[in-house]
């Protein structure tokens, strides 16, 4: 019996490998697989990150934005805060849009998400068992959050 | 553990109780231009805590004592007689050398460092995943970096404190808390909620005030960075952890048929 199942990074995987392991269940092997990224996401999350960042040069624009208009905001009727923080905000923004455009420039077929939602197999475990210890197998792998399974005999 | 021993020449992460160095790809433009923001950002980025700490310090001493930030402010508003009168020149030529100073070396330690992250990762060198002693824990994690971006939000430096970098957390914490003191901010936010925009504009002080949107979006930012950063590095020790243990060359994978 080899049982097939993929996984993201995460402690979880760790977890599952050695409570195999504590069942007798020492015949395994792991494929780390290398992500390829098709289209980049803005905002990276827990398991996901394109290494292409959108967000550098807005934080740069925030802060010039909202110490300028900070200061002008002592004359401007909302006073320096309010001035401050659409500064920020509209730093943030310009500068997204600005590296959004100048990928879309180099990059004219891809898309650009906001984020990521897709999971991605980042590891593959092949599990070697006996045929009886199969349900015990899917059964640690599910609670240790596995992403995907397959049987095969 | 066995690829510990090894040694490498240069670490790619160096897990400490109180902060957790690492390496890797930074754009030197980006770096420079926290320097630019504030002499010291780029260098806080790049994990060169100390030469940043005493970057900041001395911009935070040289800008309240000069009045830089007045100056900054009356000449925004186009009011540059007031700018010069405000400008306290005793000391004030000392301010330029150390402020290019900070860009120029922020920008060269990056690329600097790019390149020995480039060489530590062709050297697979190893990664440290637990670190305790007596004084503490400290080991690798994955964090959401929106849930570090948020708590960034509140407050500057608790993004760091949630991914245990703690030195650059405290030092963080200690100046937010100097400058939204001496800017009475708290008071001008209560009278803008209370809808007293005139009251809120009088209580704030300037010169303290303009510090802070450099530090607030400076630490978002950070925290948000570091976040993905750190994350990144836990993949890699696993990945590590997986093929020095789970792949013995006598593997054989079966061809069976799909049953399930």
């Amino acid at each position: 019996m080899q049982i097939i199942a993929t996984y993201e990074h995460s402690k979880y995987l760790e977890l599952g490998i050695t409570e195999l392991q504590q069942n007798g269940i020492t015949d395994i092997f792991a494929v780390p697989i290398k992500k390829v990224m098709k289209n980049p996401a803005i905002m990276d999350t827990i398991h996901h990150s394109d290494g292409r960042s959108f967000l550098d040069f807005g934080f740069l624009l925030a802060v010039v934005f909202s110490t300028i208009l900070a200061c002008r905001g002592l004359v401007w009727e909302w006073g320096p805060i309010y001035w401050g923080l659409i500064g920020g905000a509209g730093g943030v923004i310009l500068g997204f849009l600005i590296e959004i455009v100048k990928f879309k420039i180099k990059n004219k077929d891809k898309k650009v998400k906001i984020k990521s939602k897709d999971k991605f197999a980042e590891v593959i475990l092949i599990i070697n068992c006996e045929k009886e210890k199969m349900d015990l197998v899917t059964d640690i792998l599910t609670r240790n959050l596995v992403l995907g399974l397959a049987m095969l005999e | 553990m066995k690829q510990l021993k090894k040694s490498k020449r240069l670490p790619r992460n160096y897990l400490g109780l109180i902060d957790t160095p690492m390496l890797h790809f930074r754009n030197p433009y980006i770096v420079a231009g926290w320097s630019v923001t504030f002499p010291g950002f780029g260098h806080l980025i790049l994990g060169k805590y100390f030469r940043g700490f005493a970057l900041i310090i001395w911009e935070g001493f040289i800008n309240q004592y000069s009045k830089v930030n007045m100056a900054m402010v009356y000449s925004f508003n186009g009011d540059i007689s007031a700018a010069k009168d405000i400008l306290n020149i005793r000391l004030l030529l000392l301010y330029m050398p150390v402020y290019f100073f900070a860009i120029w070396d922020s920008y060269r330690t990056t690329v600097d460092l790019n390149n020995e992250f480039k060489l530590s990762e062709r050297d697979k060198s190893p990664l440290r995943k637990y670190t305790m002693n007596s004084f503490g824990i400290n080991y690798l994690d994955k964090r959401s970096p929106n849930i570090a971006t948020l708590w960034a939000l509140f407050i500057p430096s608790l993004g760091q404190t949630y991914q245990h970098r703690t030195l650059s957390g405290l030092f963080t914490l200690i100046w937010a808390i100097v400058y939204t003191y001496n800017s009475h901010l708290i008071e001008a936010i209560v009278y803008l909620i209370l809808g007293d925009i005139n009251q809120s504009t009088q209580v704030l002080d300037m010169q303290w005030a303009l510090f802070i949107p450099s530090f607030y979006f400076f630490t978002i930012f950070d925290a948000y960075v570091n976040t993905v950063e750190l994350n990144k590095i836990f993949d890699k020790e696993q990945k590590d952890y997986l093929i020095n243990n789970f792949q013995p060359s006598n593997y054989k994978i079966k061809k069976g048929r799909l049953v399930k």
